[in-house]
């Protein structure tokens, strides 16, 4: 398993999202013992599923081929001990229609804020997916108006790029896109600043300092770096 | 630059663009704290050592 099952993209990508991994000597298995005795057969390797707080749900003896083991852990992320109590459930379920209706009214905040408040709930469930998959998309938004405003600055409309930031860094408050934006806003007052300069020749070394200044501290914002790099070349 | 905009990609993409290879820890009263504090379910692999 570990040479064919394990490595598989999918079951990786499972395994590392979802569950908490750990590999024991089924000869002296140590504190594991407890769950480890609970699996039904003889045969290596065992594989236990264990709730957060220690219960044993399931588990398996001996080989799984790659099919047979994403289908045990999928089993594992529906059974009743992990999911979200059906209360909370249904306010979940209330909570992705809304964030659905936000997304669709471009309500950034509110999304985010609904991915916050869903991933505070403890447990598996598919609305709290739904939610995700809805903040997913607001901050793949948020890196496209970067890219509007690194594009804005490009044409000298450093007054529109600052409000798109400016915008943004409100509808995204704690999160990397709002990092993202301040650092755009930095990088927009210095180009800014380098346009006054000789019309914005990046042959004038004042400007060469404030490209070199985008490239240095605007990180969190690529467009812009790459955006002063290209003018660093000019 | 590229640390940055990777970054943002994977808090863009949790569903897909999660990582690829899970990380497997070796003592379980470590692993079980691990799961507690991040509220995530046990994998335990018994195998035979070596």
């Amino acid at each position: 398993m570990e040479s064919s099952v394990l490595p598989a993209a999918d079951i990786g990508a499972l395994l590392s999202s979802k569950f908490i991994c750990v590999k024991v000597d089924a000869d002296n298995p140590g504190p594991a013992e407890k769950v480890l005795g609970q699996v039904k057969g003889n045969t290596l390797p065992f594989y236990a599923y264990v709730t957060p707080d220690g219960k044993f749900i399931s588990g398996t003896s001996g080989f799984r081929s790659a099919k047979t083991f994403l289908a045990d852990l999928e089993g594992v992320m529906k059974n009743d001990l992990l999911r979200v109590p059906p209360d909370l459930e249904k306010k979940l379920a209330k909570m992705a229609d809304q964030a659905a209706k936000d997304a669709e009214a471009k309500k950034t905040a509110a999304v985010l804020k609904a991915f916050r408040d869903a991933e505070a709930i403890r447990g598996f469930s598919d609305s709290k997916d739904k939610i995700k998959e809805l903040y997913a998309q607001a901050v793949l938004d948020g890196q496209q108006k970067i890219k509007e405003a690194a594009d804005l600055s490009k044409e000298g409309k450093f007054e529109e790029a600052g409000a798109l930031l400016s915008a943004l860094a409100k509808d995204c408050k704690g999160t990397e896109v709002e990092r993202a934006a301040a650092a755009g806003t930095k990088a927009v007052d210095r180009l800014k600043s380098a346009a006054k300069e000789t019309e914005g020749s990046a042959k004038v070394p004042a400007n060469r300092r404030l490209y070199e200044q985008i490239v240095k501290e605007c990180k969190d914002a690529p467009p812009f770096v790459e955006l002063a790099e290209a003018r660093l070349k000019e | 630059m590229m640390h940055a905009w990777i970054s943002l990609l994977l808090l863009a993409a949790p569903a897909q663009a999660e990582k690829k290879e899970a990380k497997w820890l070796t003592k379980y009263q470590e692993a079980l704290q691990l799961a507690q504090k991040e509220g995530k379910p046990l994998v335990v692999d018994g195998s035979r050592a070596g």
